[in-house]
């Protein structure tokens, strides 16, 4: 192909590497340092190298070099795959690529890994501000992809018109695409997680754990309810239950129930149903309320009332569940097994505690006056609320919180109490979760975060079920009417102005954002064919292939209208007004003979169909040649156009005496 | 037997040229826009297909959106390229006179009727190396080079000027029969001068056309030299046949025949016959060109000369516009 001219210059070379760095530093807090340093260091050298002061590298030295980013890639993530390690790779692979682009054709390979950068940023981050960094970024590789074709007279400008053009051109049909095209499932099972991690619940509770949560304020997952009321006071988020205790850490048990009716749960009418759009956790657990029933596939519901889902999250997750809010889980008898295991404690650990529960037990003897001793204790003896309670230390840790600091967080309040009501052998559990959520009136969701993660007990009432007690709220009623950021005002993370215009900005952010992940991230599957449905109505196959066949028509008659109106807003060149003013003349004996478009040919021919005007014909050809050919310029005027113009209408005038 | 190939590449060529007339001015249009995507363009299909399976593996709409972003560039992509090759008028100009065998310069104009500029075109004959044209705004001229092989008016093959700008993922190319109204003048060839045969043997006594005045030395006999010029003296004494040779008189006034070269073919005499004018045209000779139907009298200067060589360049070639 051409040769010179698509050396690239120095301004483009320059703008398509400010644009790999751009694509480069979208993941730069992901990236191993030394990648990063190198990748630039790579750029800077070939823009020196185009100076001429430092040679090009040679083969062995590039052999070096990729084998030291793999080896590098290996050094900072081992073998264990992640998505992280797989991006590293990525560009450890093709970083030396920019040292050896020198042409245009060695520029796309560089194009082609901007894109691909853009797209697995949405691996990791999937926020909205993150879509708008990564358009921008993939329009300045638009931008660099117009520029390296306009070979050595590159113009940034008129590069970034086209490109944007091109972008804006493009949006409708991708649109239609995303909102038509359906969604298969994955082609093979690729669930590599990725290296950060993520935060949240775990499937232990030691005393301290949940505290750390209480200082996060990453979003867990997002409810919109969509039939009944749910008040803040029982918005207990359940996960999962802890039913093992070790003496230290509460565990969840070895063996999982089947799956169960849960009929059983549900028989009364549900009184509210809500979507939960979850965000990944890379765990199976899933949220819902007391007694509840999901209304989306994929998940089981075991014997504890708590859901799991059939395959890990790692990718936002939307399910619906029926629920009824009320505090007691329903469940007739208990097996021995499950008996044994809800009021199994290690013998001998925390003496005091279990002393002091016996004791409490002989005193009030049922159930309902222990708990309100129990209550009654933690009020009278000035226990506090708080996210940094000091460390426990130790065998008894019990002991050490209930009659030593009296300071803590709600694990444990709920794991003191749990034991309390085991050592007396009532069957008792924790649940972990999460309560409250911060309402949004604008998107009618609620917002549940990290340091809303929550522990509280679940009590056995015999012929019922399974009652909450929640020994937070005794301390701190305030957690759990008004949520975290009243409990501890002073040691909250989350948003906490009392500014009435930033409130409602961050109503109107988070209210954006749920529709960002309800539109834009987990559309598909149902949520895609309900509204499809809405779209078609209720469509057979044959009707659908009508509407598709009718669309494909329209979009054909679209491009052909396009190409007869970019044809006919062309202006004509004087000359081809000329040859068609001939032609049209030569139509009235010929047809068909269209053929030759050059003056003299037409002239010729009408020579010989008009020998009567053969001397005026032969005189305008002298003429039009003497124009055209007199020198190297060749072009009719406007004038001499318009004068010739006259002359062929004279002389068809003549023709027709 | 014509093999399929041979058929289809024929009926090909027919195609082409009844669909893309000869023409000195050229407007493209839809009709003569062909657009296909190429090695680059096929590439970016593959890492669509790399970014749907990324994103459907990893069931992440963001990744399909960026890949039905790609695949809405790749489609719009089409009509910016066939835009940046739509409407422009290609004109030739006029060329100047050339040997059939020399190069010769074949002005080209573009001209660009659109507002929007047209970038990245590439100018060229099939199978040779394409002629960069970065940018046209509104108006250029260009030059490509061709060495036409036959005598005649001149007549240049197919025409490629493609694109494939602005993303690089489809050529855009059309096909240009440009007339140009050039003459290719036979090839001259160096040939000792004869007169015309029909002056007569008798008169070969006489001076022919290089007036025989100053004797310029001996070369070997070739078929045809006049036996009267032999050098017999040096045949008698080295059994070779030499012809004597005699320099030309500058304001010689020759008459330049067809008949004289009688016997040879037709393109051979042209040839002979443009080697003397250009001979005698170097030579600021007054001369005359007698051909079967034309006969041009004495003369001298550059029309002339021109006039000569065009009459030797068209003859018998047919109508003015080269049929």
């Amino acid at each position: 192909m051409a040769n010179n001219g698509s050396l690239l210059s120095y301004s483009t070379l320059s703008f398509l590497f400010l644009n790999v760095l751009a694509a480069l530093l979208l993941h730069a807090t992901r990236l191993p340092v030394w990648l990063i340093v190198f990748s630039i260091a790579t750029l800077i050298w070939r823009m020196v190298v185009f100076s001429g002061r430092v040679p090009k590298p040679n083969w062995l030295l590039k052999l070096v070099l990729v084998s030291a980013g793999f080896v590098g890639v290996y050094v900072s993530y081992g073998f264990s795959p992640n998505i992280e390690s797989m991006v590293s790779l990525l560009i450890a692979g093709v970083m030396l690529k920019p040292l050896e682009v020198e042409k245009q054709s060695d520029s796309y390979l560089l194009i082609f890994l901007n894109y691909f950068l853009c797209a697995l940023l949405f691996l990791f981050d999937r926020s909205p501000l993150d879509f708008l960094l990564v358009i921008a970024v993939m329009l300045m590789t638009l931008t660099s992809q117009v520029l390296i074709h306009f070979y050595d007279q590159p113009d940034r400008w008129q590069s970034f018109k086209v490109g944007f053009g091109i972008l804006i051109k493009s949006l409708p049909l991708a649109l239609v695409l995303f909102l038509i095209l359906p969604r298969l499932g994955p082609l093979w099972i690729l669930n590599t997680p990725t290296q950060a991690g993520v935060v949240g619940l775990s499937d232990s509770m030691s005393p301290g754990s949940i505290a750390e949560l209480g200082e996060n304020s990453e979003l867990a997952f997002r409810v919109k309810i969509l039939e009944g009321e749910l008040p803040m006071n029982q918005r207990y988020w359940r996960a999962f239950t802890l039913n093992e205790f070790d003496g230290n850490s509460w565990q969840r048990a070895q063996t999982f129930d089947d799956a169960v009716n849960f009929d059983t749960y549900l028989n009364d009418t549900a009184s509210i149903r809500f979507d939960v759009l979850l965000e990944p956790h890379e765990k199976t657990w899933l949220f819902n309320l007391g007694s509840a029933q999901p209304l989306t596939e994929g998940i089981t519901v075991h014997t504890d009332g708590s859901f799991s889902s059939n395959r890990k999250i790692y990718s936002q997750w939307q399910y619906q569940v029926a629920a009824k809010a009320s505090e007691i889980l329903p469940h007739t008898s208990l097996s021995n097994y499950q008996r044994q295991q809800s009021t199994r404690i290690p013998s001998g650990t925390n003496p005091k505690t279990q002393a002091f529960a016996n004791a409490l037990w002989q005193e009030s003897g049922e159930l309902g006056v222990f708990i309100a001793a129990l209550r009654n204790f933690i009020l009278q003896e000035q226990f506090s609320y708080t996210l940094s309670p000091g460390s426990y230390s130790g065998a008894d840790q019990i002991d050490d919180f209930l009659f030593n600091s009296k300071t803590g967080f709600c694990s444990y309040y709920a794991g003191a109490l749990a034991f309390m009501l085991r050592s007396v052998n009532v069957p008792a559990r924790i649940v972990l979760g999460y309560m409250g959520g911060e309402d949004n009136d604008v998107s009618g969701t609620l917002s549940v975060f990290q340091y809303d993660a929550h522990a509280w007990v679940e009590v056995y009432i015999e012929g019922r079920g399974w009652l909450r007690i929640d020994p937070t709220g005794w301390v701190s009623p305030e957690r759990v009417e008004l949520g975290l950021s009243s409990a501890v005002p002073d040691q909250f993370v989350g948003f906490n102005s009392q500014s009435e215009w930033l409130r409602s900005l961050r109503q109107q952010w988070q209210a954006f954002d749920y529709y960002w992940n309800d539109w834009m991230l987990s559309y598909k599957g149902e949520k895609q064919q309900s509204l499809l449905d809405e779209i078609w109505g209720d469509k057979t196959a044959q009707e659908l292939a009508y509407i598709l066949m009718g669309l494909l028509l329209v979009l054909i008659s679209a491009l052909f209208l396009f190409l007869w109106w970019d044809q006919k807003g062309n202006k004509k060149s004087n000359e081809q007004r000329v040859v068609i003013e001939l032609l049209n003349w030569l139509s009235n004996y010929d047809k068909k003979n269209k053929k030759d478009v050059t003056f003299m040919s037409v002239i010729n021919q009408l020579i010989q169909l008009n020998p009567q005007v053969e001397e005026s014909l032969r005189e305008m050809n002298i003429k039009l040649h003497a124009i055209l050919y007199k020198d190297s310029v060749g072009t009719l005027t406007k004038r001499e156009t318009d004068k010739i113009l006259a002359d062929i209408k004279r002389i068809k005038k003549m023709s027709e005496k | 037997m014509m093999s399929v190939r041979d058929y289809i590449k024929r009926f090909y060529e027919a195609w082409l040229n009844k669909r893309l007339p000869l023409s000195s001015s050229i407007q493209l249009s839809q009709k003569r826009i062909f657009i296909f995507p190429n090695k680059i363009g096929w590439l970016f299909i593959a890492f669509l297909v790399l970014l749907f399976v990324t994103g459907t593996n990893y069931q992440n709409n963001l990744i399909l959106s960026i890949a039905f972003i790609m695949v809405s560039v790749f489609i719009t992509t089409i009509v910016a390229s066939y835009q940046n090759l739509s409407a422009l008028i290609i004109k030739t100009r006029a060329c100047d006179g050339v040997y059939a065998g020399d190069s010769v310069s074949l002005p080209i104009t573009f001209e660009n009727p659109n507002k929007t500029a047209k970038a990245g075109l590439m100018l060229g004959f099939k199978n040779t190396s394409l002629q960069l044209i970065p940018i046209i705004k509104t108006e250029q001229r260009v030059t490509l080079q061709f060495a036409p092989q036959h005598r005649g008016w001149l007549q240049v093959p197919r025409i490629k000027v493609c694109s494939v700008y602005p993303l690089g993922l489809l050529t855009c190319w059309s096909w240009l029969r440009l007339e140009f109204n050039g003459i290719v003048y036979p090839k001259p060839i160096d040939y000792p001068f004869r007169n015309s045969l029909s002056e007569g043997e008798e008169n070969q006594t006489q001076p022919v056309a290089s007036g025989m005045d100053e004797f310029d030395g001996l070369r070997a006999y070739q078929k045809g030299d006049s036996l009267k010029r032999v050098a017999w003296r040096q045949y008698a004494k080295s059994q070779q046949l030499m012809t004597k040779n005699y320099l030309d008189y500058q304001t010689d006034e020759r008459c330049l025949d067809w008949f004289a070269l009688t016997g040879m073919e037709t393109e051979k005499r042209l040839q002979v016959l443009a080697g003397w004018v250009v001979k005698c045209h170097q030579q600021q000779a007054e001369f005359s060109l007698k051909l079967p139907d034309l006969h041009i009298s004495v003369a001298s200067g550059d029309v002339h000369f021109k006039n000569c060589l065009k009459a030797l360049a068209l003859f018998r070639v047919g109508g003015v516009d080269g049929k």
